[in-house]
């Protein structure tokens, strides 16, 4: 057994990073505080032991109310220009969930790239356009969003989110009868589209984050301006695409795929390219100036 | 083309940081928690 200390880029160290966010976005104990602040990961507000506002949710909020969420552009914003969209990869609770399923056996199977975009239509349409065209400027409250029986919760929340339905929903459907009871088609909908997420992520890596997540595509935005980034070194580079075959987000890394430029905007920076790369000094992993981690070169990769 | 980049990126960050403080002065972080408060199922 290998008993050497794990270096920053085995998915052992993501695991236990993870984890700990996990607990500490989900500890019942520091929700009165917490939730004044968004931090950007994708988790649902709307259960009890959440601690930290989600920044999806907070959006349609804003745009229910038609304000501009000035905190929480800059909140997001000064995110993913430090550490671009590491939180997806290793602080997101339903990035975790999806890390964890996938570990499942079973037939694998890569989304092609194309459903990245799916996300960015979603951001626009069920995150700003629709909350402000069809919210009458008026906010909504308690169960209306989670079970989208209002008849304005034409929104992410209220449509689509499986981290508000995992997180809240199905706990509250469970145990609160008359939630139960006032749960309409969209709510069983909303169930479903958690199913078909779930079992998605048992056969595809990150399949969510990929194509339906506007958290994600909010980061992707000004991740392409962040101080942490991958860098590859032309010069030592093979061009044998070991990174865009490990890479769970189908990242063009490699500079032939990527015409000149490094990993883009779809990196969550989990590192597994860095980690696997056969070749000592090709990728590197910076912030700023300073180098975190350099691929070592792996022979038998 | 290093230079060009830490001056967009020092730009953008000081832009967020204006953001975010004008955002917390409008009163956004208080109503981020009203809104959590209101959506929480207790």
């Amino acid at each position: 057994m290998d008993r050497t200390r794990p270096e920053i880029g085995r998915s052992g160290w993501r695991s236990r990073i993870q984890l700990i966010s996990l607990a500490v976005f989900n500890g019942y104990y520091l929700a009165p505080v917490g939730k004044y602040l968004c931090i950007p990961v994708l988790n649902c507000y709307s259960c009890p032991v959440g601690t930290v506002a989600c920044p999806v949710g907070s959006i349609i909020a804003f745009g229910l109310i038609r304000r501009i969420p000035y905190y929480i552009i800059g909140v997001i914003g000064l995110a993913a220009v430090s550490a671009g969209r590491a939180f997806c990869g290793w602080a997101c609770p339903f990035g975790f969930m999806q890390d964890l399923l996938y570990r499942i056996r079973s037939w694998k199977w890569r989304l092609p790239r194309l459903a990245n975009s799916l996300k960015y239509a979603l951001l626009v349409l069920l995150v700003i356009a629709l909350p402000v065209a069809l919210g009458g400027g008026k906010a909504k409250t308690s169960t209306e969003r989670i079970t989208g029986e209002s008849s304005g919760a034409i929104d992410y929340c209220g449509l689509v989110c499986p981290a508000g339905t995992a997180e809240a929903g199905v706990p509250s459907l469970i145990t609160n009868r008359a939630i139960r009871a006032r749960a309409s088609w969209r709510t069983w909908s909303k169930v479903g589209i958690l199913a078909v997420v779930l079992g998605l992520a048992v056969v595809s890596r990150r399949s969510f984050c990929r194509a339906l997540c506007p958290l994600g595509a909010l980061m992707a935005l000004s991740s392409g301006m962040s101080l942490l980034r991958l860098e590859t070194d032309q010069e030592k580079c093979t061009r044998c695409r070991r990174c865009v075959k490990v890479c769970p987000t189908a990242s063009r890394i490699v500079p032939e795929a990527s015409g000149g430029k490094e990993a883009t905007a779809e990196c969550v920076m989990c590192l597994d390219c860095v980690r696997d790369c056969p070749e000592a000094g090709a990728l590197a992993t910076r912030f700023g100036a300073r180098t975190v981690m350099l691929s070592r070169g792996k022979p038998n990769a | 083309m290093r230079k060009r980049r830490w001056f967009i990126i020092g730009w953008l960050a000081a832009l967020l940081v204006a953001l975010l403080a004008w955002g917390i002065h409008a009163g956004d972080a208080g109503y981020v928690l009203q809104n959590a408060q209101n959506f929480c199922f207790t």
